[in-house]
């Protein structure tokens, strides 16, 4: 048995990982992916303190890994099919292997909502895509829209500006909701056109993505726009099907300050918990939080429950 | 001029000294003239230099089934290559290609036993393909699992590709999303995304009978 089961590699998996192998625990940490969960899939970071001038994310997923690899803890590279909590919490992975754990932490993060429009899912992986670190270079010098007004849409609107020949920022309000650092390098950048008060309706093509029909929510007016690729970022659902604990509506994990979840023994930490700001720094701060009340809960209650 | 970094070549020469066990081949097809096969030389040359147990080969000669350059094929030596990347393993696939020489070197795919026992079940000749980009942080794991299902069962050879240097195929299996899976080079067997072990094996043998 393990004293602690950490359930991805994103920033908050990876600190409470490390908290925990500091706290003397015997950890496993699961993830299929690369290390760094959603900081891989952001271009640039310039928020995260001691990195002035900013960093690329898969850099600074690197030195994630790297600080991780220090203390010996190497990734587990297989998914949760389901967590069955009790004493011990029984882990089910992917590959069929069953783990037990004394404690539970869930870092799995979240996952990019879909618009649900027609043409959404037949033309996904033919021109509507959710990762523009992955699927960008297939843009270059072609015309794309990005649908959203948040810090991730911005950002990464920005990014595929570098890549395509024109981009159009499709947002519902009349102001961006991304922080004015990061929506300033949309709003100043010339190969970006936002249209503001405006919706995606349909997705329209013939095999790859040709045109998106778009609808002015003040006008009413419906109007086609053509474009080879539609990235989607509206916002995020939580990975957290896997479990039964208390969640609000779109799967995020109600916690209490310290990390601790609706059953015992069984924390959440980083993007996958209902919380106001999602970001490396809170993510990495909840895991530090979250380790600790693991310990707390491993020493003070494991014996005596 | 180096092209791993300092640490990285340190991380990599305990790692290679813990856990090569036999020798590994790398020889590696290179387009004569090109700026990326040079460096590609470089890369692999600095690879070989951190573990006597790693030998890179430059053939001079194409052999047939090598159908673009540059071509890196990873085995034990005197074996014949089913684990191979077309176009450099740059960006996350440089992580792919040291698992693969562990993963050949040491003779254990590390795959799950019932995934295993799911791989050894595919009985008909399976060639994949994974389309990548080097920014995509989900493809090393479908390039890893398909190169663990050909190291399992020599029916199977699985190509990493990397798509924007490798363009026209790309084009011609119309590439929008990374990673792309291809069976058999039927552009009709094919699907898009990362899946966990046993799902994926499952898609590709589904993908086989239909």
């Amino acid at each position: 048995m393990r004293d602690v089961v950490v359930v991805g590699a994103g920033p908050a998996g990876i600190t409470a990982s490390i908290y925990c192998v500091r706290y003397g625990l015997d950890v496993l940490l699961v993830e299929p992916f690369q290390p760094g969960g959603a900081i891989n899939l952001t271009w640039k970071i310039e928020n995260y303190p001691g990195f002035p001038g900013g960093i690329e994310g898969a850099q600074l997923a690197r030195r994630f890994a790297g600080h991780l690899r220090e203390y010996g803890i190497e990734p587990y590279p297989d998914s949760v099919e389901k967590i069955i909590a009790g004493k011990p919490h029984r882990i089910l992975l992917s590959s069929g292997e069953k783990v037990e754990a004394r404690a539970v932490i869930i870092a799995t993060g979240a996952t990019p909502k879909k618009l649900g429009v027609p043409g959404e899912k037949e033309f996904t992986g033919r021109g509507v895509s959710y990762c523009a670190v992955c699927d960008g270079p297939f843009f270059k010098n072609r015309i794309v829209a990005v649908v959203g007004g948040g810090d991730s849409a911005c950002d990464e609107a920005a990014y595929l500006a570098t890549i395509a020949e024109k981009v159009y920022l499709i947002h519902r309000r009349d102001s961006l909701r991304a922080s004015q650092a990061i929506a300033s390098r949309v709003l100043n950048n010339s190969k970006i056109e936002i249209l503001w008060n405006t919706v995606v309706k349909e997705i329209k093509g013939e095999n790859t993505v040709k045109a998106v029909v778009l609808q002015n929510v003040k006008t009413g007016q419906l109007f086609e726009l053509a474009v080879n690729g539609v990235f989607i970022y509206i916002g995020e659902v939580a990975n957290s099907g896997f479990i039964d604990v208390e969640k609000d509506e779109n799967g995020f994990i109600k916690t209490d300050e310290n990390m601790a979840t609706s059953v015992e023994g069984v924390f959440a930490a980083g993007d996958v918990r209902a919380k106001s700001l999602r970001q490396i720094v809170t993510a990495a701060s909840e895991g530090a939080l979250a380790a600790t009340a693991a310990y707390r809960w491993i020493a003070e209650k494991w014996a005596t429950r | 001029m180096a092209v791993l970094r300092e640490e990285d070549k340190a991380f990599l020469q305990s790692k290679f000294l813990e856990e090569l066990r036999d020798e590994v081949v790398v020889k590696a097809y290179l387009k004569s003239d090109s700026e990326e096969s040079k460096l590609l030389r470089e890369l692999l040359e600095e690879v070989s230099s951190l573990s006597t147990r790693i030998k890179v080969e430059f053939p001079n000669e194409r052999p047939d089934d090598v159908y673009a350059l540059p071509t890196v094929v990873v085995s034990k030596s005197g074996e014949d290559g089913r684990i191979r990347y077309v176009g450099i393993p740059a960006g996350y696939e440089f992580a792919s290609l040291v698992e693969d020489i562990v993963m050949v070197s040491k003779g254990d795919s590390g795959l799950h036993p019932a995934v295993k026992e799911e791989v050894k079940k595919i009985d008909k000749s399976c060639e994949i393909w994974v389309f990548v980009t080097p920014t995509c942080p989900y493809c090393p794991k479908a390039v890893r699992l398909a190169h663990q299902m050909a190291f399992e069962n020599s029916n199977i050879k699985a190509d990493m590709i990397e798509a924007s240097q490798i363009n026209d195929l790309a084009v011609q299996y119309g590439v929008f999303a990374v990673p792309k899976i291809v069976v058999n080079r039927d552009p009709n067997k094919a699907f898009e995304g990362a899946l966990p072990d046993m799902a994926f094996v499952k898609r590709i043998a589904q993908l086989l009978e239909g």
